[in-house]
């Protein structure tokens, strides 16, 4: 199974399996290797497994059997490696996560947490790092809203806010959980584009948990399909055929196709209920 | 299976009788409990003579005479009363501070969610239960005896009880924090003291400050009294009035307890939205 390590490999995970307790079973064993700069999302429905992969790889869940491994702090097996890894390891999350009675600027300070020693972290954040803050939220277009309460702002501003949070850590790969799964189409496009051009600009790793397909065909370097617990796909977005999509959007509910009736393409695939709308402010 | 209801149709009668049965039996129960409730409501206001109406009746003329006799109010030693009730409001406020500095570490341990162990979580509960349950005029006794009359045994009493209750609410904010940013903190490498001060503290702040407020208020109605122990304040005064039996100056101290109530009440009010 252990493949010598590629020069470029960021992370890798080595026979990684997840079992919650109640022998429910959300991801088997698993072998992947994650390479410096690549665009990776993981296509699949709820409950496929994705976001237990994604979130196994920061240690945000316990991996039961197997190890994540990083490239430049070795197996994540201590308290003192896991903060080191999450420390270049930022997260973008579907429901942005932030302080919501926080400004913008003071959610996307906390990037910047694993920077400092907790006494020191008491005290008010140095120059520099109000200055890279401001520089982050800049980037993602919201710097006009550095002083705003994060509870002001529109859910795709909020989002941003969250990635602008992720790029204050210098991160040298982002975990984005779902990141679009509660924005309107126009929006959602407009933050995974974001996202993806910061990440060429400063070579950042990324992987991206999504369910909708047309997105990760528009957006990824490579696709990962997932579906009841395992890997059924790996590939760049150009591989993906019919077959695939049949066994990532189907898998669950439909495993062994009735021969003779097709299954139905389902190119987009049923939107869960966004938790909240953007309201434009 | 015929039924002579021909409306609803689509119901099928076996389903629809257990629903009705369930829901009479839902009502019955509800009936019983509040039968339940006012019996015992009942016996113990026999119990405590409250039935007994004879009594009662003899006492309402020895109110009204009382009364007569605290009437007008006597303010002739108003300005005798500025120094006492300046004291109140001081040990309201030193006492709540008190509480307040004690009860924020105490509440981190306290809390089901940032508690470093179920043990530690146990004790500091049971600790702020024992606070809680030491009345603070019991407590103004034991500080008298301690440290002498004056205002400070007044102000320990007040702040050792208060952290019962500002400890306990103040784990409870806690507990209910949002978890989401606090994943994200934690996400980011950040240490536990980091999580606890950059994303528990900020989300808890506004429920802190009500809550401190809120004892504060309670404080200095409890600092009236105070005073009957010896703790100092106007409540020394209102005693010292009771005692030579001069209801006209009683009743004229309890106007001026209840204006300064009501002044601290409607600024607590007032602050209190601010950190909404």
């Amino acid at each position: 199974m252990a493949s010598v390590p590629s020069p470029n490999m960021m992370l890798r995970i080595e026979d990684m399996g997840v079992t919650y307790p109640g022998n429910v079973l959300a991801l088997r064993p698993t072998t992947v290797d994650f390479h410096k700069g690549e665009f990776t999302v993981l296509l699949g429905l709820s409950g496929a497994g994705k976001s237990t992969l994604l979130r196994s790889l920061n240690h945000l869940v316990l991996p039961t059997a197997g190890r994540v491994i990083s490239a430049e702090f070795g197996p994540l097996n201590s308290r003192r490696t896991v903060r080191q890894h999450r420390s270049r390891t930022a997260m973008v999350f579907q429901h942005h996560q932030l302080i919501e009675r926080h400004t913008a600027l003071q959610n996307v300070l906390t990037g910047r947490l694993a920077y400092h020693g907790t006494l020191r972290s008491v005290l008010p954040f140095p120059r520099h790092d109000l200055e890279l803050a401001l520089h982050c939220l800049e980037r993602v277009g919201l710097v006009d809203k550095a002083l705003a309460r994060v509870d002001q702002l529109s859910g795709g501003q909020q989002q941003r806010v969250g990635i602008a949070r992720a790029l204050a850590q210098q991160p040298s790969m982002i975990l984005a959980d779902e990141p679009v799964a509660s924005l309107d189409p126009a929006t959602s496009e407009k933050v995974l584009g974001l996202l993806r051009d910061i990440c060429r600009e400063d070579g950042i790793t990324a992987v991206i948990s999504l369910h909708q397909l047309e997105y990760a065909r528009s957006f990824a370097d490579r696709i990962i399909g997932l579906a009841n617990a395992r890997i059924v796909f790996d590939a760049a977005p150009a591989e993906l055929q019919q077959h695939h999509l049949d066994e990532i959007y189907h898998g669950r509910t439909n495993p062994t196709p009735i021969p003779g009736t097709p299954p139905a393409i389902q190119t987009q695939p049923v939107m869960p209920q966004p938790t909240h709308l953007e309201i434009a402010r | 299976m015929t039924h002579t209801t021909t409306e609803p149709a689509t119901l099928s009668p076996a389903p629809s009788a257990s629903v009705l049965d369930e829901h009479a039996r839902g009502w019955r129960k509800t009936f019983w409990q509040a039968a339940l409730v006012l019996a015992v409501i009942f016996v113990a206001s026999w119990y405590v003579d409250l039935l007994d109406f004879r009594t009662l009746a003899n006492g309402v003329p020895a109110i009204g005479t009382l009364l007569g006799e605290s009437l007008p109010p006597d303010f002739t030693n108003a300005m005798d009363w500025v120094s006492p009730l300046i004291d109140t409001l001081a040990m309201s406020i030193a006492g709540t501070a008190i509480a307040v500095a004690v009860s924020v570490p105490l509440a981190f341990l306290a809390a089901r969610n940032t508690s470093p162990h179920p043990a530690v979580f146990h004790i500091t509960r049971t600790v702020l239960n024992g606070l809680r349950s030491v009345p603070e005029l019991i407590m103004g006794i034991i500080f008298v005896a301690a440290v002498g009359f004056g205002a400070l045994p007044g102000v320990l009493a007040l702040g050792l009880h208060s952290i019962g209750m500002v400890g306990k609410f103040f784990a409870e904010a806690i507990e209910h924090v949002d978890a989401a940013p606090v994943e994200a903190a934690d996400a980011a490498g950040a240490t536990r003291l980091q999580v606890l001060w950059h994303a528990v503290l900020p989300q808890v702040l506004p429920q802190f400050a009500d809550v401190s407020i809120y004892r504060w208020e309670y404080n200095f109605r409890a600092s009236t009294v105070m005073g009957m122990v010896g703790a100092g304040g106007i409540g020394f005064e209102l005693m010292g009035s009771l005692r030579i039996m001069q209801y006209q100056e009683v009743s004229a101290i309890l106007i001026v307890i209840l204006m300064m109530v009501t002044m601290v009440d409607s600024l607590s009010g007032h602050l209190r939205k601010k950190f909404k």
